[in-house]
């Protein structure tokens, strides 16, 4: 028989992944739309699949091939840790399912370990997809081993439990000391972000430290990141150029030590931290000037604001790319970045000289690339339909067009991502001196691709809804849509940068398709109608 | 002769292949009615009361609320209409009465009679005090009394409730049948279903039974269960064919 908490982890994917449901249904239109999220998952993944194995032969090219797996290890390991400090402590507390799952025969640890598997699984995934294209790739710069192989498939397996248990221990200390106040939600959003903000600057802080005493090459750069920010990693290397083997099984050994460490630990608390986030204290009464009328679109609007403001999941996974741009502004404006620049092109003229026109005139295009990638990273809207879960009925019944409610969902995501990309956008410009026509495309694009993040989003989440969640971080972070956005967004602004090398042309066609899509969604809007 | 508010004509829904959740389904409800709507689980009563909120589409038929098609002014139809789903899931992190205003805003009720209504119908149901909780700290029975005021808000003309009395504490259950009395002799209409028989026989002018997708029988009361109780009626009905 089956361990309890190996099958209460089941149920729960079944519910996530909605495979079970696509397999089961009776309604084509259900495994149609399984079909098209599946699909249009598979291309997203495909396209990083192909990014992941050009850096990876870039990087061996370079010399770098045993520095390879460690440092894809280590930086999956710290993507998989904001991630999972992103969806916070919700995929542990307040579930839907907590009295049902807490009335069955199951002890508190094995309902605890099954919600911890649950994140690993789904962090796992994205691991693997990381780390078979760069074994690939290892493999065929540094010849096939066994050994090796039996190493980096270890070393992936267990990558991101040690992320995943010190992330979601975190988020649960944040969790119990808010669980018992009225606005817990907001609380743990914006606590959640202050710690996000102090984890990037000590990491940005270390690596910096570490960089002025390297050599300034991109071994220090990935070593930077294997030793500094994520030291595990470092054993694997150990075991991978033979100088110890010992190093896996201590990577292994503290991952497993530090999960079963948290599920004991967490375990007298659970309930207790559950029942203090379920009890909603005193009374409180109206007083006559709390009713207050106003339109239906700003109604909907302070809605939307009010549901991102009280649920600290949505608000980080909301705001988190707004807030590493907001973060880069400030970072900026204590930078000379027009003497880095000027000292960069000053070096380059003799080695490089091509760089030197990219320096000189590229550099706004450039960072209009990134400014998709950050942007994309949020996108409440993509989720925000989803979030209406059981109570959707309600809203489908109120005499609103579409359109008027698919544009309150999407102005949150379009003035919260154009508040963010603005500031930076001006910073960057000011900083860097930049012409005319740098101003206007980096300042166009933060508005134009701002706009169509919450326009777009709420489309794709239109076509891919998902009602049935228990939490709400399996919409606002492992979603259809949301994934489809977050990584389209990377991989159209990572081209979009490279291709500005060559000159503004990739960046203004991008703006000139996003206002093309965005005015003619808007348009489909008024003809669609909501069901539930 | 009484204005027509509700009419539904050949209804029909299939969940899935072939499925008939609802099958051919007609029948009008006028300004005055109480409308009852009875059958089993599954008998497709959720699934004619969701459709003619407009919010489950459907495969056949029409459906017209006030003389305006379902399907073709949706808007204009869910204007005149609340609707109280048999679990409602209001939104949990608004206070009850940040989620009245939300409802006035949306059905465009002026702040006057909104201030006005919500202090009728709060303190009717005795939840005045609690209005500035988050809904998230209600019971079952006052999350229902708030989406009762906020179906309230905007008198409408055709009420479609699906179980309204389930959760709801005895003075609460008169203080609705009162209401539900109240808005019929001001020419509004009143569709819901129940399983309470009791209830549909001292409260509904009018019944519709409802089998396997099919109307079993429908009209007024009086006319349905003739000398017989209606819990005697409903058992003969679920033992014959559809007709």
């Amino acid at each position: 028989m089956r361990a309890k908490w190996i099958l209460l982890a089941k149920i729960q994917l079944m519910g996530l992944l909605g495979f079970n449901r696509a397999r089961k249904t009776d309604d084509p239109s259900v495994r149609r739309k399984a079909i098209g999220g599946a699909v249009a998952f598979a291309i997203v993944s495909l396209i990083m699949l192909a990014y992941i194995t050009l850096f990876a032969i870039v990087f061996c090219g370079l010399g770098l091939t045993e520095a390879v797996p460690a440092t894809a290890i280590a930086l999956a390991a710290v993507i998989t840790f904001f991630f999972s400090l992103l969806q916070g402590s919700s995929m542990l507390f307040a579930l839907k399912d907590y009295d049902a799952v807490m009335s069955l025969p199951v002890s508190r640890r094995a309902v605890i370990g099954s919600r911890l598997l649950v994140s690993y699984l789904v962090n796992l995934l994205f691991c693997l997809g990381v780390m078979i294209p760069v074994t690939a790739v290892y493999f065929v710069f540094a010849g096939f081993s066994f050994g090796a192989l039996a190493t980096i498939f270890a070393a992936t397996l267990f990558a991101p439990l040690l992320p995943v248990v010190v992330a979601t221990a975190l988020s649960t200390l944040l969790t119990a000391l808010t669980a018992g106040l009225r606005f817990k939600g907001l609380l743990q959003g914006i606590l959640g972000l202050l710690m996000l903000v102090a984890i990037f600057l000590l990491s940005f802080s270390l690596s910096f430290a570490m960089q002025t005493d390297a050599t300034g090459n991109l071994t220090a750069a990935a070593d930077v990141l294997a030793q500094y920010i994520y030291p595990p990693a470092q054993w694997i290397t150990l075991t991978l150029s033979g100088e110890g083997v010992w190093g896996i099984f201590a990577f292994i050994g503290v991952s497993l030590a530090a999960a079963a460490l948290f599920v004991l630990f967490i375990a007298p608390f659970y309930s207790k931290i559950n029942a203090a986030l379920l009890n909603h204290g005193a009374r409180v009464a109206y007083k006559k000037g709390d009713i207050k009328s106003s339109s239906a679109f700003f109604s909907l609007l302070r809605k939307e604001f009010k549901k991102l403001f009280s649920s600290s999941s949505y608000l980080m996974n909301g705001v988190a790319g707004t807030l590493l741009l907001i973060i880069a502004g400030v970072a900026l404006l204590f930078v000379d970045a027009k003497s880095v620049i000027d000292l960069l092109i000053s070096e380059s003229e003799a080695e490089a000289p091509f760089l030197v026109e990219v320096l000189e005139n590229r550099l706004p295009y450039m960072a209009a690339g990134l400014l998709i990638v950050f942007t994309g990273m949020s996108c409440p809207a993509a989720s925000a339909l989803s979030l209406e879960g059981s109570s959707r009925g309600q809203l489908f019944a109120m005499p609103v067009s579409t359109r008027t409610i698919f544009l309150a969902k999407s102005t949150p995501t379009f003035l919260l991502n154009a508040i963010g990309s603005l500031f930076v956008s001006a910073v960057l410009c000011a900083k860097l001196g930049t012409s005319a026509d740098g101003w206007t495309i980096m300042l166009g694009t933060a508005v134009v691709f701002s706009a169509f993040t919450g326009i777009f989003g709420i489309y794709l989440n239109y076509k891919f809804p998902k009602y049935d969640w228990k939490t709400e971080a399996a919409v606002v972070k492992q979603s259809a849509p949301v994934t489809i956005f977050t990584l389209g967004a990377m991989l159209l602004g990572f081209a979009v940068c490279a291709l500005s090398v060559l000159g503004w042309y990739a960046v203004v066609a991008v703006d000139a398709v996003c206002i093309v899509l965005c005015v003619t969604l808007i348009a489909h809007f008024g003809k669609l109608h909501l069901y539930v | 002769m009484k204005e027509k508010i509700l009419e539904i004509r050949n209804l029909s829904k299939s969940y899935g292949k072939g499925k008939k959740a609802v099958d051919d389904l007609s029948l009008d409800v006028y300004a005055g009615d109480i409308y009852g709507f009875i059958g089993q689980n599954g008998a497709g009563k959720t699934t004619t009361l969701r459709a003619v909120t407009g919010i489950l589409e459907f495969d056949g038929g029409e459906i017209f609320i006030d003389g305006k098609s379902v399907k073709k002014q949706p808007v204009a139809c869910k204007a005149v209409t609340a609707y109280i789903p048999d679990n409602p899931d209001l939104y949990e992190y608004l206070t009850g009465i940040q989620y009245l205003n939300f409802i006035g805003d949306m059905f465009n009720v002026g702040k006057a009679e909104r201030s006005a209504r919500i202090e009728k119908y709060a303190d009717m149901f005795r939840i005045a005090g609690d209005l500035g909780s988050l809904v998230s700290a209600y019971s079952h029975g006052m999350k229902q009394k708030l989406a009762i005021i906020g179906a309230l808000l905007h008198a409408p003309k055709l009420m479609v409730l699906d179980e309204p009395f389930v959760g709801l504490d005895p003075e609460a259950a008169f203080k609705l049948k009162q209401v539900f009395r109240e808005m019929c002799d001001a020419g509004s209409a009143i569709f819901f279903s129940t399983h309470v028989l009791d209830v549909a026989e001292k409260l509904c002018n009018k019944i519709a039974i409802i089998k396997g997708g099919k109307l079993m029988a429908s009209g007024d009361i009086d006319a349905v269960r003739g000398d017989e109780s209606l819990e005697s009626v409903f058992m003969e009905v679920l033992e014959k064919d559809a007709r």
